[in-house]
């Protein structure tokens, strides 16, 4: 469910290291008990956002907000109600998950018995029992999941939580997160996986050289729509050209990638004239499509659109 | 919930993750074998080569006397700084502090607990290099040697644990790796501990007196060889500014990774 009131608020939030700006400016709401995917390229400031939530990085500028305390001096009381899997995080080397989760679970409150986390993130009794440096790198992720739910958190900041994982554990993953959901848990993560930000987010942030490209929902029909033909035969330049003539009337651009013919239209209302329209113009100059359809809007368009680098 | 509850709830809240976390790096000390070599080992083989093999002059009649104090010395050394530092980086390395930084464990906690494994280590140092001791000739502490070699050995832990955590803070791994390394020899070649102070040049005598082990040293040989009774007053003072002073320098420049 998914409530009106933040919780997460980042407002201008700029981080420099060195001499290099990793966050510029980033500012963006996280609705209480929804699930946010924060996206972007290796390197633009996904990892550093986070920490700065988790009150690791104390930004240069501006003010991050979570669950109404300031992450950077209160992170002490915030702690209990937020769970983090860190990317890089290890454990101690000859610690069992069985011992890491008892332990982290004495740092909290309120925490779940850990077995019972261990047995939802899917490590088996053996596993349980093995030092962290011989599990593997699935075990592994799936611990760190484990060691960011024991707390029983209100919220989880989650990075890259499915890196590592075989497809089997992304699923037990999907289906743990969706569980999570369900109990009002917000949720945080960043990925690489646009299909799963898709499915599992309600919104998406991305981020790109430091600066957010793009905060939303995870489909937007505004965004890059534009009506392909996929053409049985390559297209030659007098066709295109022939094209380009009847849809500069519509404003469209005509773009040609092997076989398939795309043409881009700003206004998506316009998309169903554009089919017909560039339907009836191919077999004028001798092309015959096996489709014609509409695309775009979807989380992978919007992404495209946003990330520049 | 009741107020009683309500107090219970907050003293488990506090001390909970403390005592769990103590435990925990008591636990990873133990099973450690190189550890268990540097903290145990090294000590317990110096003592017995310079009690029992006459390589440097010393002013007691038996070499044990003067050795014993110096290697108890050095055990806390090596305990509470080498390892102490050694382990940090290296859990610093393998992201494990960065880790444990998200938690509500807090840096106090962090800090704290390691000073306590560390003193429960140097329970069973204490046992093991004093009975290694008297089988070679020393006396059996009193009480309140026993007392006094405590308290001292606290204040010299805290030190050696502050300074242990600066250098795996602000140093990479590798180099955390050599410097505490290179720091123990050379501490235990400055610090008077197997041979007399007054064998270095005056000035590097003199310099040394303010280093926290070489205080530590000359506690535990005022006590162990003159007696409980002799109050080392400078060298008291050196080591309580030293445990001091480097916990809360530690503490400001943590980093968790």
């Amino acid at each position: 469910m998914v409530h009106n009131s933040s919780a997460i608020c980042a407002s201008a939030i700029s981080v420099v290291r060195g001499a290099r700006a990793v966050l510029t400016d980033v500012t963006f709401d996280v609705a209480l008990g929804s699930t946010t995917a924060l996206l972007g390229p290796n390197g633009a400031g996904k990892t550093t956002t986070l920490d700065v939530l988790c009150g690791q990085i104390t930004p240069a500028t501006g003010r991050a907000m979570v669950l109404e305390r300031d992450p950077t001096s209160d992170w002490a009381a915030l702690s209990q109600d937020v769970g983090v899997m860190t990317q890089h995080g290890g454990i101690y080397l000859s610690m069992t998950p069985h011992q890491a989760t008892s332990l982290f679970g004495s740092y909290y409150r309120t925490p779940l018995n850990p077995n019972e986390v261990l047995r939802r993130v899917g490590l088996n009794e053996q596993a349980c029992r093995t030092p962290w440096r011989r599990l593997s790198g699935g075990e592994k992720q799936r611990l760190n999941l484990a060691l960011a739910l024991v707390g029983n958190p209100k919220m989880l900041l989650l990075d890259e939580p499915t890196a590592g994982l075989d497809p089997s554990g992304q699923e037990s993953l999907r289906l743990l997160l969706r569980e999570l959901q369900q109990s009002d848990v917000t949720i945080l993560l960043t990925t690489h996986d646009l299909d799963d930000a898709e499915t599992l987010a309600d919104s998406v942030i991305v981020i790109d050289q430091g600066c957010v490209a793009y905060v939303g929902p995870t489909t937007d029909p505004r965004r890059n729509t534009r009506v392909v033909a996929t053409c049985v035969s390559t297209v030659t330049q007098s066709q295109i050209d022939a094209l380009q003539q009847t849809f500069a009337k519509l404003d469209g651009i005509v773009t040609v990638n092997g076989t398939n013919i795309e043409v881009a239209t700003t206004d998506a209302a316009m998309a169903q004239h554009v089919v017909a329209t560039l339907a009836a113009a191919l077999q004028p100059v001798g092309l015959v499509a096996s489709q014609v359809q509409v695309c775009g809007g979807r989380l992978r368009d919007i992404y495209s659109e946003a990330v520049k680098s | 919930m009741n107020v009683t509850d309500t107090t219970e709830t907050a003293r488990r809240t506090k001390y909970a993750p403390l005592r769990a976390q103590t435990f925990a790096e008591l636990g990873l000390r133990i099973r450690h074998g190189e550890t268990a070599l540097l903290v145990i080992g090294i000590p317990a083989i110096l003592l017995v080569f310079f009690s029992i093999v006459d390589v440097v002059d010393v002013p007691t009649d038996n070499s044990v006397d003067f050795v014993f104090p110096g290697i108890l010395a050095l055990a806390i050394l090596s305990t509470a700084f080498t390892a102490t530092a050694i382990a940090t980086a290296f859990e610093r390395a393998y992201g494990v502090l960065h880790r444990i930084g998200t938690t509500p464990l807090g840096r106090t906690r962090l800090i704290v607990a390691k000073i306590l494994a560390i003193a429960a280590t140097q329970v069973i140092q204490l046992v093991v290099l004093t009975t290694i001791a008297v089988i070679l000739g020393h006396r059996v502490p009193s009480v309140l040697d026993v007392a006094i070699i405590t308290v001292a050995g606290v204040l010299a832990t805290s030190a050696c644990v502050g300074a242990a955590m600066i250098i795996a803070s602000t140093l990479k791994p590798e180099a955390v790796l050599g410097v505490a390394n290179g720091l123990y020899v050379l501490l235990l070649l400055l610090s008077g501990l197997v041979f007399e102070l007054d064998r270095l040049p005056s000035w590097l005598a003199t310099a040394s007196q303010y280093l926290p082990i070489t205080a530590l040293g000359e506690i535990y040989r005022s006590v162990l060889i003159d007696g409980a009774d002799r109050v080392d007053v400078r060298s008291w003072i050196v080591v309580i500014t030293w445990a001091l002073i480097t916990p809360v320098l530690a503490n400001r420049w943590f980093k968790w990774s």
